[in-house]
């Protein structure tokens, strides 16, 4: 089998959404000497692009993104350890997400950070019902770029504003982008909070991180 | 080339609702028995009163007024068909009226056209009829079709222009409620032989059914009546429906109207099995109620029109039910309700047919896109009175084991081909960029212009096309 075989192989099992498959494939790849960074930018990153094509046209729902994405993490965990020294994989941006304290919600959180990973970004969650010092310790492990919290609850939006207070007291403020979502935000939110950007779902986070980060719009989940 | 109009979606109600009980129901039956042997029916048509004496009738010749006993009432009735098949141009579009099914029709007929382009108020003409239709034709919601504007643009023969216009457009039964003269009606019979091909094939999947009404308080029209003995005669189904309006031409009380309506409807069946026994006919009850101050009338509330579904179904005839209409006069909060609650209901009360969808000002004015969000509203009931699958892919315990407490369904399998198999609209719930949804107004018309642009149904024959045009010449000669 040729390299390209390999390629359209992995980028086939992401857009079935197949993860034990994608493994398999990224394995015998693996097997048959065949470079792990071209397995995920030429196989897991063209599955991906074109999953998101078909998401955008409406031939894909929801499943289909996430199902790509656990299929694509499946095949990163076989290949990312077998990158040569000098390799990395590109990455947009390290973002920690977690869903505030005294809110147990985490479906939202969660679809943002698989698409986020989908996308090229390198996602630490840290759960739901996290409080601001858990996020501020985690931005600091990770190095991230982007810290995004989520919150359902009226009641515990203000945990938000408190997430920015510790950022800010913690000397963090100016090294990471703040952004916010779930039911009761909005981008007056937001604003009021000094946070750096809102998104009303999953698909606008992507493009919102993606903002953030200066990179390039992607023409399958740009608002 | 032609596209596919698409497969027509009944109702089919899996649960079913009583209004009227047993003993109401005995009540309105002898309401009826009373009205029409002691008051009578109005009836000014010569040959009418000629049937109705040679069938036991006690006919006063002098004023026109007919009587009947319930011995008469009930032996006629006895020879109506509980059930029969309303064709489609194929038999694909066939309405079998045995079926436990509701099926839905247009609204008609309007006098007012918002134009499908210009978007300006104007008189309705054929070429609405024509765009109407294709539109009906498209929309599986839509099980039949009825003339839903006149055809102003053609005075001498408007009824039959608009059955040109329909047979022309959608592959679906045409019901008519605007012929209403005997010679019309003759024409209207000689469309649709040639539409079916012959006599046979004409009467055992009629393409077209007449729907006449009756006047109230207790009458019947004589050129209407007549035009109904000319299509039961060549087994087109005629309808009749009775439209009185409670507190004008009927008393100001929801059983005074139900009983004025019931006995003119009755007694028009009456005839039509006189004449013709076996002859494929249904009742039809859509009452009015008039507003105190101005006089003008208004819509009942729904649960009136399922209760004409029940008398009807008592004396053993099919039903049109009255769905959908009413007083808006722009679409909005006040086209929305109610309608869709009378469909509904008519449809758990067991109605095999219904109609009243796309009209706005009382069922007088033609709005380009109402047909399209009134379908919206069709499918949403359908749903709710479906049965509910509980089979074993749909309870989906295996897939609610995998994912477990505090896990989320989005990335299963199950999920993806369930999303897949779901019918999402294409009018309301239509995702924005912005993560809102899209004006299903705004949809509506997106919907309606790429209809009118796209969707061209199978059309006639050559010869069938040529045949209506003499057929038309011929009737604008004779009719004036």
């Amino acid at each position: 089998m040729s390299d390209a075989d390999y390629f359209e192989r992995l980028a086939k099992t992401v857009m079935d959404g197949d993860h034990e498959e994608a493994a398999a494939v990224a394995k015998a790849a693996i097997s048959d000497g065949v470079d792990a960074l071209e397995c995920i930018n030429l196989g897991l990153t063209e599955g991906m692009r074109q999953v998101g094509e078909l998401f955008a046209s409406g031939d894909f729902f929801l499943p289909e993104l996430i199902m790509g994405a656990d299929a694509m993490k499946a095949a990163l965990a076989v290949l990312e350890p077998a990158l040569l020294d000098n390799q990395q994989r590109d990455v947009l941006g390290r973002v920690v997400l977690g869903t505030v304290e005294g809110d147990v919600h985490d479906i939202g959180k969660t679809l943002v950070g698989t698409l986020l990973t989908a996308n090229g970004f390198e996602v630490t969650d840290i759960g739901f019902n996290q409080p601001a010092s858990e996020f501020v310790a985690a931005v600091k492990e990770a190095n991230a770029d982007l810290v995004g919290a989520s919150a359902l609850l009226t009641t515990t939006m203000r945990q938000q504003e408190e997430i920015i207070d510790q950022l800010t007291a913690a000397g963090l403020r100016d090294s990471v982008k703040v952004m916010v979502g779930g039911a009761p935000a909005a981008q007056a939110w937001a604003d009021t909070i000094g946070a750096d950007g809102y998104a009303v779902d999953a698909i606008g986070a992507v493009a919102l991180a993606r903002l953030l980060v200066n990179a390039p719009p992607s023409p399958e989940f740009d608002d | 080339m032609f596209s596919q109009t698409p497969p027509i979606a009944p109702i089919v109600p899996a649960y079913h609702v009583r209004i009227l009980t047993d003993q109401q129901l005995d009540q309105f039956k002898a309401a009826t028995f009373e009205i029409l042997e002691r008051t009578g029916i109005l009836c000014p048509s010569e040959r009418a009163l000629k049937i109705y004496a040679e069938h036991g009738a006690t006919v006063d010749f002098e004023n026109k007024i007919v009587r009947l006993s319930p011995d008469v009432i009930l032996d006629a009735l006895a020879k109506a068909p509980r059930h029969y098949t309303m064709g489609g141009r194929s038999r694909a579009f066939d309405l079998d009226l045995s079926k436990p099914v509701t099926y839905e029709a247009t609204d008609g007929t309007g006098t007012k056209t918002i134009d499908y382009e210009t978007r300006q108020l104007r008189a309705s003409i054929k070429d609405d009829v024509a765009k109407s239709a294709r539109v009906a034709d498209y929309l599986s919601a839509i099980s039949f079709y009825w003339p839903m504007v006149s055809a102003q643009d053609h005075p001498k023969a408007p009824s039959l222009h608009e059955l040109d216009a329909a047979f022309n457009n959608t592959l679906k039964h045409v019901q008519t409620p605007t012929v209403v003269e005997e010679a019309t009606a003759r024409y209207a019979i000689e469309m649709a032989r040639v539409i079916s091909g012959s006599e046979e094939a004409m009467r055992a999947h009629p393409p077209l059914s007449l729907l006449i009404c009756t006047i109230a308080p207790l009458a019947q029209d004589e050129g209407a009546m007549d035009a109904a003995l000319v299509a039961a005669e060549a087994g087109i189904p005629v309808g009749f429906m009775a439209m009185p309006n409670t507190g004008s031409t009927a008393p100001a009380t929801i059983a005074g109207t139900l009983a004025v309506g019931d006995a003119e409807i009755v007694s028009a069946l009456v005839l039509i099995q006189m004449a013709f026994p076996g002859a494929p006919v249904y009742h039809s009850f859509m009452p009015g109620m008039t507003h105190p101050r101005t006089g003008a009338y208004y819509g009942h509330e729904a649960h009136v029109y399922a209760m004409g579904v029940e008398l009807a179904h008592m004396w053993g005839v099919p039903t049109l039910a009255g769905t959908f209409g009413g007083p808006a006069q722009t679409l909005g909060w006040e086209s929305g309700i109610g309608g869709d609650l009378a469909s509904f209901l008519g449809s758990l009360c067991g109605s095999d047919m219904g109609s009243g969808m796309g009209l706005l000002d009382g069922s007088t004015l033609l709005h380009p896109d109402a047909l399209v969000l009134d379908a919206e509203l069709y499918h949403s009931i359908r749903v709710d009175a479906a049965e509910l699958d509980t089979s074993k892919d749909e309870m989906a315990l295996d897939v609610i084991h995998a994912v477990g407490p505090r896990g989320h369904f989005l990335g299963e399998r199950h999920t993806r081909d369930f999303f897949h198999k779901m019918d999402l609209s294409d009018v309301v719930h239509v995702p924005d960029q912005d993560g809102s949804y899209r004006d299903p107004f705004d949809m509506a018309r997106q919907k309606t212009d790429w209809i009118l642009e796209n969707h061209h149904p199978e059309p006639l024959s050559d010869s069938q096309s040529s045949e209506l045009t003499r057929i038309l010449e011929s009737a604008e000669n004779e009719l004036t």
